[in-house]
């Protein structure tokens, strides 16, 4: 009985992690952006920090009509994508309410905050794929075997996570490249946690010279070999693990919710989906 | 998708396209100044246009939210750094009293904060 429940589950969800990743990426996006309507604060803008910061006028940015536009876009976007409708439109909606919502967020920010980045990238491969073979999905939604038929190309499994490791390459790079090697050396992550640091981990961290540079070495090492040992199969699941301790303890020290990227992480790194043949 | 796979994404941290700058630099100390009013009361230097943030990011965007005094790296403000950005702020006869620190690390490993330097503004 088990095993055919087991069977059954696993058969669901073959094709379910990328339905599952973008509904959890959309979910993530939706509800941060409506927790998050940020006030106009004062000053004038300098700077950008984002693309669409430099296109957009700032009176335009700064209306409310502007973020509840881009939210419902976002948002309308994601339920039509997600119950398979207009596969034509609905991606593309959403991707564009995203990058409005995002862009108003980060352009109200003192620094770039980096919760917005992963979603919008993964949504890019994710809404490219659902364009590229809508006929086919659609073809399976009308016919009831989406969740059965190997829908999933190989293209989106290596983009996707491909995607993932190159954005910690760059994370891990840029390190290196400020501060050299000896970024790792505890110093500066123990001043980080004495200073701003909260709960018996942070403090932990920054009492213990050896468990700071120890974790900082391995962060740099899974940072900057990210764009090999996420999409190789063998390493993925070492360094998904790796980089979801090293978000969850930034969380639980710092406040530093990467919610979208520990999603994603779940979902592409940890063993539990059993591959379509074709992604096999 | 292509250009952040490209040169930008060493050099950019713009929205969506991103080198995760976040925490690159490697700070041997940290430095801020703490508020006092005449009654004793801690308030907070973001009022007076002192930001103590360490930053993190090194993609700031000064005037957004911080118009006045930010620190980079940590490095302290100085007395009259800060006497210059507090006193267009004040209200007339408010007095601030005004506490250096510092956070530093020493060669055993152990985290230490010391009060490097203080002083009291008072508004004409």
């Amino acid at each position: 009985m088990i095993a055919r429940i087991e069977a059954h589950l696993t058969e669901r969800v073959r094709i379910g992690r990328y339905w599952t990743l973008l509904a959890g990426l959309l979910f993530i996006a939706t509800s941060f952006a409506f927790n998050n309507p940020v006030p106009h604060p004062p000053g004038t803008r300098i700077h950008h920090l984002a693309v669409l910061g430099y296109v957009i006028p700032e009176a335009v940015l700064d209306h409310p009509v502007y973020w509840w536009t881009a939210w419902l876009m976002m948002a309308g976007g994601a339920v039509t994508w997600l119950a398979g409708r207009g596969l034509r439109v609905a991606p593309i909606v959403t991707l564009v309410g995203m990058l409005l919502v995002y862009t108003h967020d980060v352009e109200h920010m003192f620094y770039t905050r980096h919760q917005g980045f992963m979603p919008t990238q993964i949504g890019f491969v994710l809404a490219a794929w659902t364009l590229i073979d809508r006929k086919r999905i659609a073809e399976a939604i009308a016919r009831g075997t989406v969740w059965q038929d190997t829908l999933l190309p190989r293209w989106v499994e290596y983009a996707t996570l491909g995607y993932m490791g190159w954005h910690y390459t760059v994370s891990g790079i840029s390190k290196i490249a400020t501060s050299g090697i000896g970024w790792a050396n505890a110093e500066s992550l123990q001043l980080w946690m004495a200073r701003f640091g909260f709960g018996p981990v942070g403090a932990f961290i920054a009492e213990t010279p050896w468990f700071a540079g120890m974790g900082m070495a391995i962060v740099l090492f899974l940072e900057t070999f990210g764009i090999l040992g996420l999409p190789w199969k063998v390493s993925r699941p070492v360094f998904g693990f790796g980089l979801l301790v090293f978000h969850l303890s930034l969380e639980i020290t710092l406040n530093l919710g990467f919610y979208a990227n520990e999603w994603s992480l779940i979902i592409l790194t940890m063993p539990l989906f059993k591959d379509t043949p074709e992604s096999a | 998708m292509v250009a952040n796979l490209l040169v930008p994404a060493f050099f950019a941290d713009l929205y969506p396209f991103s080198a995760y700058t976040m925490f690159s630099h490697r700070p041997t100390s940290l430095s801020w100044v703490e508020f006092e009013d005449a009654d004793g009361k801690r308030v907070k230097p973001a009022a007076y246009g002192v930001h103590n943030h360490y930053l993190a990011n090194p993609h700031v965007r000064p005037g957004m939210q911080a118009d006045g005094l930010v620190r980079f790296l940590g490095e302290p403000l100085t007395e009259q750094e800060v006497r210059d950005t507090i006193l267009p702020r004040m209200a007339p006869g408010e007095t601030l009293s005004i506490r250096q620190m510092r956070m530093y690390r020493d060669d055993q490993g152990k985290v230490h904060t010391e009060q490097t330097d203080a002083w009291s503004v008072e508004a004409p």
